[in-house]
């Protein structure tokens, strides 16, 4: 389970996603990294929490908009 | 040609193309000054990783010889200019600010690089900037950082850093910058310059070091408005090395540099540029309101307008830029991680750690505010906001991840495409620069130039030079 000082993932989750990456970090390294990440997860939780229905997504980007 | 003197490096490109075209100056006298200033400034500044003296000098002469012989080929022809260290140049170490590229000579040049070599631009040399293109300062880099002319005990924004203070001091007449989430108009703000952000596909990113595909935007810095248009004019266009840019016509950008915008209705989403949060610097606000009431002097009409996306453009502005970054430098990253420098390190190394349903959420939250932007500038013609949330930060004490907490006023328009400027707009009680940001409808440049222009025109903050 994880605990609110820990983040939006467990260290031992943070390591296994490290893992699956192949990233090839040290425990130190990894240890080092969580609090960035941590921060950089508040983006993960804000594009989730926006309810677009059934809006399509912009796989790619067009330079020209649809209305030019 | 007989114009000469020891303040040749503050002509703008406007009042040095005249002078060439009549062959009053020499390209070799002015581009003499230029490597005088450099010598006299860089040891202070670190704005330049390389200076290119003997190729520049050579460059020169022949632009002279061609001017004497009534070849003149237009505002860039013999105007000394410098590149960010991510622009490849052929037979010119090219390092992105890295120890993963130091020795990296690439074959050819970036289109861009090409197309103002090819306009008569003579490269002084190879700008410092945020490795990659990303991040901060970084003392684990092999470069110095950049300092800003204005007060060298602070930062001069990035990533295009080099960028940002050569200008401003007078070390180069234009350069160019690189733009993911607001590299070009962050220290154009933060360095008292002029930097513009074309829509996407209007520049060519071919031969330009990928930091982003999708965001990633090429543009001029410049000490004028004018001295802007002119460079975007010799850098935009079709190129079949870049399948992003687009086919549509380049208009003459000169035709923009008039003062009347009356009648023009500008848009201001209040609900989050002047937002009541602790992370925007008051008197910022406090000196864009002052512009605003210039762009209102002029006869523009200016109303508020709401964009509800701007909530969460800078998370997919994020979560989109270091999964595509990660993408790139996967293999470097494996297996030469030490190469790389901490802060870059740290944040490619969390862009593999993204889903593909954060990816693809992310690029939705991209659809959705593309829709919204398009709405509300339906409703107005352009968008005007502070550039930057925040003054220059000095280096001591400098937060690497204070850029990261706040809200970004830049990244919405690289998420989105748009065009946008900054242009200067006033400065502190400190005496650092404030950039006002000015965006407008996709390949409206020529709008966004021609508001910014009159707003320059009127509020002449390029009367004013850095103390050095």
């Amino acid at each position: 389970m994880t605990s609110s000082s820990e983040g939006p993932v467990s260290m031992d989750t943070f390591k296994t996603m490290i893992g699956l990456a192949g990233l090839g970090m040290s425990d130190q390294e990894i240890e080092d990294l969580k609090p960035l990440y941590d921060l950089y997860a508040l983006n993960v939780s804000v594009v989730h929490a926006q309810d677009f229905g059934a809006e399509e997504i912009s796989a790619a980007f067009h330079p020209d908009w649809p209305d030019q | 040609m007989a114009a000469t003197g020891t303040d040749l490096h503050y002509l703008t490109i406007h009042e040095a193309s005249e002078l060439l075209r009549r062959q009053e100056l020499s390209p070799v006298e002015l581009t003499r000054a230029f490597l005088d200033r450099i010598r006299a400034t860089d040891d202070e500044l670190h704005s330049y990783l390389l200076v290119l003296e003997e190729q520049a000098l050579e460059d020169a002469r022949t632009a002279e010889a061609e001017i004497l012989r009534g070849a003149y080929k237009g505002r860039m022809h013999g105007i000394p200019f410098a590149l960010k260290d991510l622009y490849d140049t052929a037979g010119v170490r090219t390092t992105s600010g890295s120890r993963v590229d130091i020795d990296r000579v690439p074959a050819e040049d970036a289109t861009t690089t090409a197309r103002l070599k090819a306009a008569g631009g003579i490269l002084l040399g190879k700008l410092a900037m945020h490795e990659f293109a990303l991040g901060g300062p970084d003392f684990t880099t092999p470069f110095l950082p950049a300092r800003n002319p204005w007060n060298t005990a602070h930062v001069t924004g990035g990533s295009s850093s080099g960028s940002g203070s050569a200008v401003a001091a007078g070390q180069c007449m234009g350069a160019l910058g690189s733009c993911t989430g607001g590299s070009i108009r962050g220290p154009a703000s933060l360095c008292g310059i002029v930097g513009l952000k074309a829509t996407y596909g209007r520049v060519s990113r071919a031969g330009v070091v990928t930091l982003s595909w999708s965001q990633d935007h090429c543009g001029p810095m410049t000490w004028t408005v004018e001295d802007t248009a002119y460079m975007l004019q010799a850098l935009a266009g079709y190129d079949p090395k870049d399948p992003t840019t687009s086919r549509a016509p380049v208009p003459d950008y000169s035709l923009s540099l008039r003062e009347d915008i009356r009648g023009v209705t500008i848009g201001v989403p209040r609900h989050f540029f002047f937002a009541d949060d602790p992370s925007i610097n008051p008197e910022v606000l406090s000196v864009v309101e002052k512009g605003l009431g210039v762009l209102e002097e002029l006869g523009a009409s200016v109303q508020e307008v709401t964009i509800p996306s701007l909530d969460y453009v800078r998370a997919a502005n994020t979560i989109i830029m270091l999964s595509e970054a990660y993408a790139f430098h996967e293999k470097n990253l494996k297996t030469r991680p030490q190469d790389f420098g901490e802060m870059v390190r740290d944040r490619f190394r969390i862009g593999g750690l993204f889903q593909a349903s954060d990816y693809v959420q992310a690029q939705r939250c991209r659809s959705m505010a593309k829709k919204e932007f398009s709405q509300a500038l339906q409703q107005v013609d352009f968008l005007v906001s502070p550039t930057m949330t925040q003054p220059a930060a000095a280096f001591e004490g400098f937060d690497p991840t204070g850029t990261v907490r706040g809200p970004s006023f830049t990244a919405p328009y690289n998420l989105t495409g748009l065009p946008a400027i900054s242009v200067p707009c006033g400065f502190t009680g400190a005496g650092l620069p404030v950039g006002m940001q000015i965006a407008g409808r996709p390949f409206d440049e020529p709008g966004v130039i021609r508001a910014a222009y009159a707003y320059q025109q009127q509020a002449r903050w390029f009367e004013k030079r850095p103390p050095m």
